[in-house]
């Protein structure tokens, strides 16, 4: 019990009981012959009293015999001899033994109570103050951070370390303050099974190196690794109490995290089956019509005129084109998803790779205007010369596909200093502001109802794969302008490419 | 002439259709989308609607409901998924019969044909007491059934089975809707209980093969005129 009293506490109720012993026998030795062995025996309780309050039941025994020896020594005649001489004496003397103990008793109990609630309360608001941190939507790097902090800067540790388990063996989670060295590593051995408990795992002399493993539901989270100097002395049940909170927060967040990694392959799953039935669809309607021209043309060979013929055998022809553009848009996805894409960029002249995207959405009827600057030089960027003028030729489809017929498509080319800006103007709808980020989704449904298919997924993933940005927005004279940017390949003052800075 | 309405958004399936549909002699319409396409039903009054399930206004599901509300025109569904779902629906919202993309001028031809002449017979045979149906001849006062003039002996619910089947021949009717009928409301998963009746009924009519009786994989079955 006297554990709980620190020694100066102790120090100090020896010294008070001494002192106020001495004031109150002085005093009372000046009137010894006036007042009664009673009433002197009443006063002599003081000091007793005060040392316990102060010092503890210790300090109080101490007076005890202090002031046992004074009242006798002093107060009961015959006086300077430890002789008691008449029994109403001994009577006083006995009463006063009894008395000053069980006070000293009763007091000191007291003050132990008190001293046990400040500690509990004081207990209570630390883990409180702990558990607080841990609450909350964390997502699980950061509460496992939030572990470590905590318990370096609450407990003093030098280091902290929360280890979970990897695939074969444990790994760092989180750490706080210096990291363990290989040798503190080695001697952390966890635990599986057991309650969060603490082991005190290694002395070296210096450093003291805890290991407590965390366990929530009886199934072993991970392992928190403390080390410290030898004289640090944690508060081992806060310790405890703060990891099994902690265990608890990080084995939600774990569950939180496995539950939005399901939600996560759901909603690839269904994008997956959206993909695979638009696929079907967008190949499905060309030969749909294919095949109709195609059965119309052998079945009513005598029955059709030769413009009906000529007709039905050009929409075979242009959506035999359409069907192939899909299936190379598709074939190219499937690059990019398989992350083989990367492009293979040499100068180019941007000319040359207009009239190719051109040439590749093969509708003669589709008017094309190209705007460029009047300037005597050719304009060279560096591009992948088969990804960019898909990449136009896919612009231009869709450009085709929303713009009215007899409108014309604008193809324009902004050189700066360093590079050019190419986009694609037409005159239909828009694209209003929320469906920006979308149209370049795969797939995505257009809200018109039809598809948008590829074309646009494939032509940003291409501008991507050179670094630059495909955007989207209004052109100034109603319609949609799409446009992205590629770097400009100086060229030397006789016309010349600048080979040393060619990009690779 | 016979007036057949087109509604489909692809342009180019559209244009190959119309010319290989009046080159067989038909007189086509167009249209491109659900609102045109409902205006024109009631305008022209077509005798045949091939509608395309993937319209960009409306779902074709929902203008084959809307028509029905007011019509009774064969409607011939076209569609591009191969998703059974939607064909489902689109008969049980009241549409005759399916095709899916691809498909031959042939092909569509012949289900043409075949929705034509039964709404032509549909409303006759509602009349009669007779319903006849190539060989099939079903008598509703004495409720007897008879096959190329021989008598077959059926039971309560083979002949309205048959009935419900006859009095729209060429229609094609899923599962649902026949379960419903026949059996009641309450009915409508029970594909089991309508295998065993139609075999039964195959039997008895001497149809093993499912010629007079088509079975419709995963959707339903059609009662056919053998003899055309």
């Amino acid at each position: 019990m006297s554990s709980r009293y620190q020694w100066p506490e102790q120090k100090k109720g020896i010294s008070l009981t001494v002192v106020s012993f001495l004031v109150v026998s002085s005093v009372m030795f000046i009137f010894r012959d006036q007042i009664s062995v009673a009433t002197t025996a009443l006063v002599l309780v003081m000091p007793v009293i005060f040392g316990t309050v102060i010092g503890g039941f210790s300090v109080g025994l101490t007076g005890i015999v202090l002031g046992f020896l004074i009242y006798d020594f002093i107060f009961i005649p015959p006086y300077y001899t430890l002789t008691v001489g008449r029994t109403q004496n001994w009577i006083a003397l006995g009463v006063y033994a009894v008395v000053v103990i069980l006070v000293s008793r009763v007091v000191s109990n007291l003050k132990d109570t008190r001293t046990l609630a400040l500690q509990r309360e004081k207990y209570t608001r630390q883990l409180f103050e702990l558990s607080q941190l841990l609450i909350g939507d964390k997502e699980l790097n950061e509460l496992l951070k939030t572990v470590t902090e905590t318990v370096q800067t609450t407990f003093q540790f030098d280091a902290v370390v929360l280890l979970l388990p990897g695939t074969e063996k444990l790994e760092i989670g989180a750490s706080a303050g210096r990291l363990l060295n290989s040798k503190e590593m080695r001697l952390l051995i966890p635990d599986q099974g057991v309650p969060a408990t603490l082991h005190r795992t290694s002395d070296d002399g210096r450093q003291t190196l805890f290991s407590l493993a965390l366990t929530a539901g009886g199934k072993p989270l991970g392992l928190l690794a403390m080390s410290g100097p030898k004289t640090l002395s944690p508060d081992i049940q806060l310790l405890s109490t703060f990891a099994n909170h902690a265990a608890l927060a990080i084995e939600q967040a774990q569950l939180k995290r496995q539950v939005n990694h399901t939600k996560l392959l759901e909603e690839t799953d269904r994008w997956r089956k959206a993909l695979l039935g638009s696929v079907s669809h967008d190949l499905r309607t060309p030969l749909a019509s294919i095949k109709a021209a195609a059965s119309g043309l052998s079945d009513a060979k005598e029955t059709l005129d030769a413009l009906q013929k000529q007709e039905l055998l050009d929409t075979i022809s242009t959506q035999t084109d359409h069907l192939t553009r899909l299936v190379v848009n598709l074939l190219d996805m499937t690059r990019i998803e398989a992350g083989v894409l990367s492009p293979n960029k040499i100068a180019v002249e941007i000319t040359e790779l207009i009239e190719e995207g051109i040439a590749a959405i093969r509708d003669s009827s589709a008017q094309i205007q190209i705007a460029q600057p009047d300037c005597a030089r050719e304009l060279f960027v560096s591009a992948d010369h088969v990804l960019i003028s898909q990449v136009i030729a896919n612009l231009l489809e869709n450009a085709l596909r929303y713009s009215p017929k007899n409108e014309p498509i604008t193809i324009s080319i902004e050189p700066s200093d360093t590079e050019l800006i190419v986009s694609v103007t037409d005159h239909g709808p828009g694209v209003p502001p929320e469906l920006r980020e979308q149209i370049f989704e795969m797939f995505k449904k257009d809200p018109n109802g039809g598809r948008a298919g590829l074309g646009l997924a494939i032509a940003k993933a291409f501008v991507t794969a050179h670094g630059e940005q495909l955007e989207v927005s209004d052109s100034p004279s109603g319609g949609a302008c799409f446009r992205f940017s590629l770097p400009l390949v100086p060229i030397d003052g006789n016309g010349y490419l600048d080979d040393q800075t060619t990009p690779n | 002439m016979i007036k057949l309405l087109l509604i489909d958004d692809d342009s180019f399936l559209l244009r190959a259709l119309e010319i290989g549909l009046s080159a067989k002699g038909y007189e086509t319409a167009t249209s491109r989308n659900a609102t045109d396409g409902f205006a024109q039903a009631a305008l022209i009054s077509p005798d045949l609607i091939i509608l395309d399930l993937g319209l960009p206004d409306l779902n074709g599901i929902e203008l084959c409901r809307n028509i029905r509300t007011w019509s009774e025109i064969p409607i011939l569904v076209l569609s591009a998924d191969e998703d059974e779902a939607q064909k489902v629906a689109a008969l049980d919202a009241g549409a005759d019969d399916y095709l899916t993309k691809p498909f031959g001028m042939a092909e569509l031809e012949a289900r043409i044909r075949v929705a034509l002449r039964h709404a032509i017979g549909r409303s006759a045979r509602n009349q009669t007491t007779v319903v006849t149906v190539g060989t099939v001849s079903i008598d509703l006062e004495k409720r007897t059934v008879s096959n190329n003039g021989t008598s077959v002996e059926l039971t309560a619910r083979e002949f309205n089975l048959l009935l419900y089947l006859a009095r729209n021949s060429g229609k094609v009717f899923t599962h649902h809707q026949i379960l419903r009928e026949i059996w009641g409301r309450g009915y409508g998963e029970e594909t089991h209980y309508l295998r065993v009746y139609i075999n039964r009924l195959r039997k008895k009519l001497g149809d093993q093969e499912g010629k007079i009786i088509k079975t419709r994989p995963g959707i339903g079955y059609q009662l056919l005129d053998t003899t055309e």
